[in-house]
C-alpha cells in the first residue's frame, strides 16, 4: 500500500475522493428510502429444467415465488408454471443461450404465481453441458420482488438496483445477502445472483479481512467504510472501497445497504501517483545537494538523503519534524531565521550558513530558498523549500586565497620598499647629517662661546638621534608582514604617517600634497599595516601617474570626509586621468603601465579594502586627473575574511 | 684662522639647515639659510661671493635647475651640492659646472677645508 508519507509530496493526492460514499449521498439513501416504503428484499428463485423446459428441481425461493410446492411444480413446463406471456417465451427455449452474451444478459420478464398475482421478474439462464458438449439441463434464475404489483416495476427498489452501475447488495439482519446487482455479480465474476444470495456478505472477503468497518453493529446507527481485499469467485484478490448502512423497513425489521465500489481506477491512481512520488524521490535522493523543507517554525517537513548524509542523520525519522536550528551552528542562526523568513513572506533568498551534524562535523553551506504553499493544513500557510550545497572545500580555498593575498601583499610590501629604499637611505641620512653637523658645531666651540649654545647642539643632536631611530622602526613595522589584525586607529593619523613615508618619494618626483583630513573623523576598526599599505599604494600610483606633467602641476590632495558610519578617502591627483581602455582592468593584476613593479598594487589595494567591508574604485576627474576612493565602514561587520583564520 | 666668509645655506630640512648654519658661525663664519631655490633667488645677486651649500633635492626648482641658472648668471660663488649619495651622472654633470659635491653627512674637516680655499 502507499505510505502516508509517500503521498505527502505531492499534495494533489491528499484527498482521494471516495467514490463509494459519494454515491451513497445520491443513489444510496434512495435506495433506502425506498426499500422503507416497499418493505421486503428481492426474492431469488432457482428453477433448473431439462433441455425440453420442462421442470427437473426447484429451491424454496420457486416455491415461494410460485405460492405452490415443488411437488405441483416437478415435470411441468417452466414457462408454463410461470405462466410467461407468448411473446417472452422464446428467450426461455432460446438456442442461443449458452452465448457469452445471453450469460450475463438478465432478462425482464413478468410472471404469475399460483394465485394469477403478476410479479416483474429478472431471468438468467445456464446450459449445463455433459462432457461431449450436449446440453443436459439449463438452470434458471429469477430474481423479484414477489409482492410487488406489475403496475409500477420501475419503483421497485430492484430495479433501482439493477438499473445502477455501482455494485450493491442487500443483507438481513445476520450479514446473510438477500440480493446483489448485475455490477456485483460481474464485479466478483460469478455467474449468477444466486451464486452469492444466502451467502454471508463476508464471504465476498478475504478471510481475516472483515473486522473493523465491515462491522454490522457499528453499520446499524451509521455509514461505514473503508477499503477491503475481495475475493472473486475464481479466488483472485482486488480491491474494493465498501460502505454500508442499516435501515430500518417498514415493518421494523433491519436490513442492510451494501455498497461497493471497485478500486482498480484508484488504486491505479494511487500506484500511479506513487510511482511518480518514487520517481521524484529518486531524482531528489541522487542531486549531490541537500533538499528540504522546513516550515516557519523551523520544523524540518521534508530532506532528501543527500541532506541526510549532511546532517549525518542515519533516516529521516531521526530528524523528521526536529527544529532545523538544531543543526545550524549557533553563529548562523541569526542568518537563517531571516532567510527562512525571508522564504516565507515569498522572497527568493540565498545565504550561506554552518551547520553541525549530528556527529559533530562543521560544514559551512550555501543556500537557495524559495516559498512554497500546499504543504500544511493551511493551505496557504508558506514553508520555505531550500536547496543547499556544502560548500566547505570552497571556503577552504577561500581561506587558504586569503593567506596567499596576505604573503602576496607581505611580498608586495617587501617590493614597494626596495623601490623605497634609495629615498629612505636620504631619509635617514638627512637627521645623520644634521647629528653629525651640531656634534661638530659643538665640538668646535671654543672656550668664549656660551655653554647655552653647546647644550643647544647637543639637545639638537639627541633629537636628531631619536628621529632617525624613528624612521628606522617606522620602516621595520612597514616591512614586518603580521598576520592581519584590526585595531583601532585614526585614519587621520594613518593619512599623516603614510605621507611622511612617501616624503623622499613625493620630493624626488617633485610633486606637492595637499590634505583635507576632516576633524569629525571617530576611530576605525581597520587592519593598520594593510590600511597603510593601501594608502601608500595609491600615494605612489599618484606620484606615477604625474611622472609626464610639468614639476609645477604635480599636486596629490589627500581629503577625509566622514558619511554616517562611513569614512571616504580619497587620493586626488593631476596625473594623466584614467583612459576607458584601462579603466576596467585597473584593479586587475599584473596590469602595470610601468616597465618596473609586478603592477599588485591596485588588486592588492582592492582585496584589502574589500575584506573591510569597503569599496575602492578609481574616478577620472572633471578638469584633470584621476580620483581613487576608498569608502570603508567605521566596524568592519564579520570583519570580512580577516578572522577566516579564527573560524573552527 | 682665514678670512671670514658668508655662507648661504638653501635646504627644505630645517634641522640640516639649522645644523650647518650653526657649524658654519662656530667655525666664524656668517650663513644665511633659505628653504628654497625661490627663496634664494629672490635675494640673490650675482657679485656675491662666499660658499652656496644647496641641496641636490628641493620641491620646485631644484638645486640642479639653481645652479644652472646662478652660473649662467656668472655667480663668483663657490658652489657645494649636498646629496644623499652622487651618483655617477651627476659627476659628469658637476665638473662641467666646477661643482663640489659633498656627500651627506660630511666631516668637519671637508668644510674647512673649503672654507680656507
Amino acid at each position: 500500500m502507499v505510505e502516508p508519507r509517500d503521498l505527502q509530496i505531492a499534495s494533489a493526492s491528499r484527498s482521494i475522493p471516495s467514490p463509494v460514499t459519494n454515491g451513497v449521498g445520491s443513489g444510496g439513501f434512495l435506495v433506502a428510502e425506498r426499500l422503507d416504503s416497499r418493505r421486503n428484499a428481492a426474492l431469488t428463485a432457482m428453477i433448473a429444467t431439462d433441455r425440453e423446459g420442462l421442470v427437473t428441481q426447484l429451491d424454496s425461493g420457486a416455491e415461494q415465488l410460485i405460492q405452490a410446492s415443488a411437488a405441483s411444480i416437478l415435470g411441468r413446463a417452466l414457462v408454463d408454471v410461470f405462466q410467461i406471456a407468448d411473446e417472452d417465451r422464446s428467450w426461455f427455449f432460446g438456442g442461443e443461450s449458452n452465448s457469452e452474451d445471453a450469460k450475463h444478459k438478465r432478462f425482464p420478464c413478468r410472471v404469475c404465481d399460483a394465485a394469477g398475482q403478476a410479479h416483474h421478474a429478472s431471468w438468467s439462464r445456464l446450459a449445463l453441458q455433459d462432457a461431449s458438449g450436449n446440453v443436459e439441463s439449463i438452470v434458471f434464475t429469477a430474481v423479484c420482488q414477489p409482492h410487488a404489483g406489475p403496475e409500477s416495476p420501475a419503483a421497485t427498489p430492484w430495479c433501482f438496483l439493477e438499473d445502477g452501475d455501482q455494485a450493491m447488495a442487500i443483507a438481513d439482519s445476520s450479514g446473510t445477502i438477500l440480493s446483489a446487482n448485475r455490477s456485483l455479480v460481474d464485479l466478483w465474476g460469478f455467474r449468477y445472483e444466486s451464486e452469492i444470495v444466502g451467502q454471508r456478505f463476508t464471504s465476498l472477503f478475504k478471510r481475516g479481512n472483515t473486522d473493523g468497518d465491515l462491522n454490522l453493529q457499528r453499520a446499524q446507527s451509521e455509514l461505514t467504510s473503508g477499503r477491503h481485499t475481495a475475493i472473486t469467485h475464481d479466488g483472485s484478490e482486488f480491491f474494493v472501497e465498501t460502505a454500508m448502512f442499516g435501515i430500518k423497513t417498514a415493518d421494523n425489521e433491519l436490513s442492510f445497504i451494501l455498497l461497493f465500489k471497485d478500486l482498480k481506477e484508484v488504486i491505479q491512481y494511487e500506484q500511479e501517483i506513487r510511482a511518480y512520488t518514487e520517481r521524484l524521490q529518486a531524482i531528489l535522493n541522487s542531486t549531490p545537494e541537500c533538499v528540504k523543507i522546513v516550515d516557519k517554525d523551523c520544523r524540518l517537513l521534508e530532506m532528501n538523503s543527500a541532506g541526510l548524509a549532511m546532517a549525518e542523520a542515519a533516516s529521516f525519522k531521526d530528524i523528521e519534524n526536529a527544529n532545523v536550528l538544531e543543526l545550524v551552528e549557533p553563529e548562523s542562526h541569526a542568518i537563517f531565521l531571516k532567510g527562512l523568513s525571508d522564504a516565507c513572506a515569498g522572497r527568493q533568498t540565498l545565504f550561506e550558513f554552518g551547520i553541525i551534524g549530528l556527529n559533530g562535523t562543521h560544514r559551512w553551506m550555501e543556500q537557495h530558498a524559495v516559498g512554497v504553499k500546499g504543504l500544511k493544513e493551511d493551505p496557504e500557510e508558506m514553508c520555505m523549500l531550500a536547496v543547499t550545497r556544502d560548500v566547505t572545500e570552497q571556503q577552504k580555498a577561500k581561506k587558504q586565497l586569503v593567506a596567499l593575498r596576505d604573503k602576496l601583499a607581505h611580498f608586495a610590501r617587501l617590493g614597494t620598499l626596495g623601490e623605497l629604499a634609495s629615498g629612505l637611505s636620504h631619509e635617514l641620512n638627512q637627521p645623520l647629517a644634521a647629528l653629525e653637523l651640531y656634534a661638530n658645531a659643538a665640538l668646535e666651540m671654543n672656550e668664549e662661546q656660551q655653554s647655552e649654545m653647546r647644550a643647544d647642539c647637543l639637545r639638537r643632536v639627541s633629537q636628531q638621534a631619536l628621529l632617525a631611530g624613528e624612521i628606522v622602526k617606522r620602516m621595520r613595522s612597514f616591512v614586518k608582514g603580521s598576520p592581519p589584525r584590526p585595531e583601532r586607529v585614526q585614519l587621520n593619523a594613518l593619512v599623516t604617517e603614510v605621507i611622511k613615508i612617501c616624503e623622499t618619494d613625493l620630493k624626488s618626483n617633485g610633486v606637492s600634497i595637499k590634505t583635507d583630513l576632516s576633524r569629525d573623523l571617530p576611530e576605525m576598526e581597520v587592519d593598520k599595516i594593510q590600511i597603510q599599505q593601501v594608502l601608500i599604494n595609491l600615494i605612489r600610483n599618484a606620484i606615477e601617474a604625474m611622472g609626464s606633467q610639468p614639476a609645477e602641476s604635480r599636486l596629490i590632495q589627500v581629503e577625509t570626509t566622514l558619511h554616517q558610519a562611513r569614512i571616504c578617502l580619497r587620493v586626488k591627483d593631476t596625473g594623466e586621468g584614467i583612459g576607458p581602455e584601462v579603466s576596467d582592468k585597473l584593479f586587475m593584476p599584473f596590469q602595470s603601465s610601468k616597465d618596473d613593479g609586478l603592477g599588485m598594487g591596485l588588486a592588492i589595494s582592492q582585496n584589502v579594502i574589500e575584506s573591510h567591508g569597503g569599496r575602492i574604485r578609481a574616478l577620472s576627474n572633471a578638469d584633470v586627473g584621476a580620483t581613487f576612493e576608498v569608502d570603508l565602514p567605521l566596524r568592519v561587520g564579520r570583519l570580512g575574511e580577516l578572522d577566516a583564520e579564527a573560524r573552527p | 684662522m682665514t678670512e671670514s666668509q658668508i655662507a648661504y645655506v638653501i635646504d627644505d630640512d630645517e634641522a640640516v639647515r639649522h645644523s650647518l648654519g650653526t657649524l658654519i658661525s662656530v667655525l666664524g663664519h656668517g650663513a644665511e639659510s633659505y628653504e628654497s631655490a625661490e627663496q634664494f633667488l629672490e635675494d640673490f645677486c650675482p657679485d656675491w661671493t662666499g660658499v652656496l651649500f644647496v641641496d641636490l633635492r628641493l620641491p620646485g626648482i631644484s638645486g640642479r635647475e639653481l645652479i644652472e641658472k646662478i652660473t649662467a648668471a656668472g655667480t663668483k660663488l663657490k658652489i657645494v651640492l649636498m646629496t644623499g649619495h652622487a651618483a655617477s651622472d651627476s659627476l659628469v654633470w658637476t665638473d662641467a659646472h666646477s661643482v663640489l659635491v659633498l656627500e651627506k653627512p660630511f666631516a668637519v674637516t671637508q668644510l674647512k677645508e673649503l672654507f680656507s680655499r
